[in-house]
């Protein structure tokens, strides 16, 4: 009984802190006179009193979460806390279904980016800022996520993560305990999301859309204010700085920590999986660019790497913007792109999917089978960079694997018997799971997820929400050992 | 000379052995008494049972009133140790201290004058991976090691009935080789030296020992047809400290496999290694050599720490057609063994060691010795002082040099060049003498010419 009023108590928290959220937004409201808001302010105070029912009576639980009490606590924050934020949504819009707003405030917290909602460009200024306050804090939730409460639960464990800060960034570099490095990320964090706000700015968005873009784009989230998502602006610079921030959001937040202090670039070479990551993406830009221009769906080179470099980009990213309806595009191009959204974000980053030290692991490891094959008598231990992965470590990794597959697999089917196409099923899922963004097809870059059923929006909604805690913290609560004593 | 050991272990003991035969006052202090008791029946020694570190230990082995003491127990940290308390309470002997371990080794400054306060480190590993390296980088020689910081080479090949030197007189070689910087400098005979002139012949299975400048060797290997396709295809047998020093150092630019039996330290240079292929398995088994393709292999090394495995490994190595082999042998006495089995080098792990102590102990300024035949023979690098006695060699010509038969002149350098040594060159002060002693008694001889300053 103890455990389940400490999660209470801490989720209290945790929405106590989003009703502070809300209240940016009432004052922005309030100040552009845009008429959400009574629906912020009916919103925070339900929200606050909520937190308050929970904080206050359960002050005196011991604060110490056991471990599975953790996993509790992260299941329940990333499925309960979207319920909250949809408040403000649905008291401004009250013909919009809680499926459809569920979906909108998960596809924010889970930094998707995936919208259901048509003529974003006429949306409330405050409700627009919500949407991208909800990517950002998604976004730093998500690093402490990673280096804070995963390796507590184990998955994978501490182990885990010093593994996937291979090369320089060994523990020695980073502050020694999990809550000042954790503080420190932040601060990195905060520190490049201002700095893209002021980019964006010089390259010729109002301040409004620099914000706002900062936020989604830091976070890897890509939600937009406008239909035609960056396609809107049609400027090289904007695209440019977006894809350039994007690129470093994706890579591990402790490399950049490590880089600043350093204030040397030598982090980033060190980083195996930052390499992998730029060498797969930009490589990719210049076959994908090669692919258009061959396929004539643009005249000159310039123009299709332009376009090719900033969707693929932010598809890989798992960020999400676009500028082109790559759906008509030769389909090799946006598979790839869904591809690498499955691969290409670094740990500890803010992106998706497998994550590229996973994949780097399989490969290696697939290799080292093989080489078995060659000298049966070999002793090879995995190897990233000079630091040794032990094999635990890699069964983990291949356990996390399959269940990636697995999930991936069942969704898909699932959305198929709702009578969508495999096209449009398989690119939603996809893009949901690796918290990317638009799909193909139905809901690609052209249109939205507004086109999908109730059924098939909430399980997109629970695409995200799988693809967001890494599998593990909310599979393992369909485990009937989880819940014996 | 009063001589203190610590550690009577392989290296201890045959120190002590090579020091003992020459009027030297040896106490060897460890703490197994059963390695003592040996030791003492073999040789004429004092020994004192108890830990080397230990200050009352020794105060009872007088090291008080040493010149020298030579720590080489198994511990790297009681060798240092004994070094710091030595410097501490009686700061008189020069001290040499054994150091293995690559850590300590990394970090030059930690021996330096705010660190452990030993006059001389030797890393006996080091040593023979570098010997063994060299001979994978000249494949056909029997013996090389470097003199005066490796601008001069002294080197040896064996003579085979259908070579170029076979029946040959040295003289005649002398036309060959003009510059008159490379010179033979001994032949061993069904493993003793021979003394020599320039009349003496040279027959099949001799080994003939060179001393030639750095860049010539590979010339001179060449005319003697000795030199042999590169050995790029690499199997270590035994993956201890040599073994993976080695297998680090060859890496990069050979295929190098090394195969180790236990299975934790197998995993252990897995990990430290990153291009080796690290096998896990008997080195003396047919299969698994088989399997890795020996027959294709350039080179098998045979260097675990045990003799037997070694000679067996390689024998078998070379029965199924590898196409050179090194064995590593602790036991000098095992070289008797070694005709026959077709291993074509042996390493002597206590021969380069003795060697890089022996630089330390010898009287005269001495800068490098090499210890050859067991321990019986000698090439010495000596450095030329006036000195305050009359009989120095500076100032004289070498014909006015009385060096006793068995001592024959190798290289001379001079202001860091190789200098041609004719019968009327003339010693300067700081010369660099390289000289073969067919016999370590004679280095008596040197070390009065080559006075220390």
């Amino acid at each position: 009984m103890n455990v389940i009023l400490t999660i209470i108590h801490i989720f209290g928290l945790v929405t106590i802190g989003f009703s502070g959220l809300m209240t940016t937004c009432l004052l922005t409201s309030q100040i552009a006179d845009d008429g959400a808001t009574n629906a912020f302010f009916e919103g925070s105070l339900i929200t606050f009193l909520f937190g308050l029912l929970m904080f206050l009576p359960t002050l005196r639980t011991p604060k110490k979460v056991s471990r599975q009490a953790g996993f509790l606590l992260v299941a329940m924050t990333w499925t309960l806390s979207p319920v909250f934020c949809t408040l403000p949504l649905l008291l401004n819009f009250p013909e919009m279904s809680f499926v459809d707003a569920y979906f909108e405030t998960t596809s924010g917290l889970t930094t998707t980016g995936a919208t259901i909602l048509n003529g974003v460009d006429n949306l409330p200024m405050s409700i627009n800022l919500w949407r991208h306050e909800l990517n950002w804090i998604a976004g730093m939730g998500i690093i402490i996520f990673a280096v804070a409460i995963l390796p507590i639960l184990g998955i994978g464990g501490m182990q885990l993560y010093k593994a996937e800060t291979p090369g320089s960034v060994k523990e020695s570099d980073l502050p020694p305990r999990i809550a000042q490095t954790a503080k420190a990320l932040w601060l990195v964090y905060a520190g490049m999301s201002v700095a893209c706000m002021i980019a964006l700015r010089l390259a010729g968005m109002g301040w409004f859309d620099a914000i706002c873009y900062a936020f989604s784009a830091m976070s890897l989230g890509g939600f937009s204010t406008h239909d035609n998502s960056v396609g809107f602006f049609n400027s090289v610079p904007i695209e440019v700085v977006l894809s350039i921030f994007q690129l470093v959001a994706a890579m591990n937040f402790a490399t950049h920590f490590i880089a600043l202090r350093k204030g040397s670039l030598h982090p980033y070479i060190d980083d195996t999986e930052a390499r992998s990551f730029l060498f797969l993406v930009l490589s990719s830009c210049v076959v994908a660019a090669l692919v258009l221009q061959q396929a004539g769906t643009y005249p000159d080179f310039l123009t299709a790497l332009r376009h090719a470099s900033f969707n693929l980009i932010s598809i890989a990213t798992d960020s999400g913007f676009t500028t082109q309806d790559f759906n008509a595009w030769p389909i090799f191009v946006p598979m790839w792109m869904l591809f690498l959204s499955c691969v290409s974000a670094s740990s500890g980053s803010t992106g998706g999917g497998i994550r590229m030290i996973r994949t780097i692991i399989l490969m290696k490891q697939a290799r080292l089978e093989m080489f078995k094959f060659i000298h049966p008598f070999a002793v090879r231990p995995l190897k990233i960079g000079d630091n040794v992965v032990k094999n635990d470590i890699v069964t983990s990794v291949m356990g996390f694997i399959f269940l990636y597959f697995m999930c991936i697999v069942i969704l898909v089917f699932t959305l198929l018997l709702s009578g969508l196409d495999f096209i449009t099923a398989f690119s939603a899922i996809i893009a949901c799971f690796n918290n990317a963004g638009p799909g193909l097809n139905l809901v690609g870059p052209a249109s939205n997820y507004s086109v999908l059923s109730d059924f098939q929006t909430a399980v997109c909604s629970f695409a995200m929400l799988l693809g967001r805690v890494q599998i593990f913290s909310i599979v393992i609560l369909f485990i009937p050992e989880f819940w014996r004593k | 000379m009063k001589i203190v050991i610590l550690g009577a272990g392989v290296t201890g003991s045959s120190v002590a052995g090579a020091l003992a035969s020459e009027e030297n006052d040896i106490v060897v202090i460890d703490f197994n008494p059963l390695l003592l008791d040996a030791l003492k029946e073999r040789f004429d020694i004092a020994t004192v049972a108890g830990n080397a570190a230990h200050p009352s230990i020794l105060e009872q082995a007088g090291v008080k009133n040493a010149d020298i003491v030579i720590a080489v127990t198994d511990s790297d940290e009681t060798n240092m140790l004994a070094c710091v308390i030595i410097n501490a309470l009686y700061s008189r002997p020069k001290t040499i201290a054994r150091v293995r371990a690559i850590d300590y080794m990394k970090n030059p400054e930690l021996f330096g004058p705010m660190g452990v306060p030993v006059d001389h480190v030797i890393s006996p590993e080091q040593i023979v991976m570098q010997s063994i390296r060299n001979l994978i980088d000249f494949p056909g020689v029997l013996h090389i090691s470097d003199f005066a910081d490796g601008l001069v080479r002294l080197f040896s090949v064996r003579v085979t009935e259908d070579g170029v030197l076979t029946g040959k007189k040295i003289n005649s070689l002398k036309e060959r080789f003009t510059t008159g910087k490379i010179r033979v400098v001994s032949i061993f005979r069904q493993g003793k030296p021979q003394p020599i002139n320039g009349e003496s012949i040279i027959e099949t299975d001799d080994e003939v020992f060179f001393v030639a400048p750095r860049q010539e060797v590979r010339k001179v290997l060449k005319e003697l047809n000795k030199l042999e396709p590169p050995l790029k295809r690499i199997i270590i047998a035994g993956g201890g400290h040599v073994g993976k020093r080695l297998a680090l150092a060859l890496e990069h630019d050979h295929q190098v496999k090394i195969i180790e039996k236990n299975p934790i330290r197998a995993q252990k240079i897995a990990n430290d290694l990153n291009k080796t292929v690290v096998l896990l398995g008997d080195c003396a088994d047919e299969s698994l050599l088989l399997d890795e393709s020996i027959e294709s292999t350039d080179l098998f090394c045979a260097i675990t720490d045990n003799d037997g495995v070694n000679i067996i490994s390689a024998a078998l190595a070379k029965s199924l057609g590898v196409r050179k082999t090194i064995c590593l042998l602790n036991h000098t006495s095992y070289t008797k063994l070694l005709p026959g089995t077709g291993i074509d080098v042996a390493i002597l792990p206590n021969q380069e060691t003795l060697g890089s102590i022996l630089k330390h102990v010898r009287r005269g300024d001495v800068a490098q010795v090499t210890s050859l035949c067991g321990g019986t023979a000698e090439a010495i690098e000596a450095i030329a002082h006036r000195g305050t006695g009359s009989n120095s060699v500076v100032g004289l010509p070498v014909n006015k040099v009385n060096f006793p038969a068995g001592i024959v002149l190798g290289a001379l350098i001079r202001n860091r060049q190789v200098v041609s040594i004719h019968h009327d060159t003339v010693f300067e002060e700081n010369d660099h003498v390289i000289m073969f002693a067919m016999d370590k008694k004679l280095v008596t001889n040197i070390e009065v010419t080559f006075q220390p300053i």
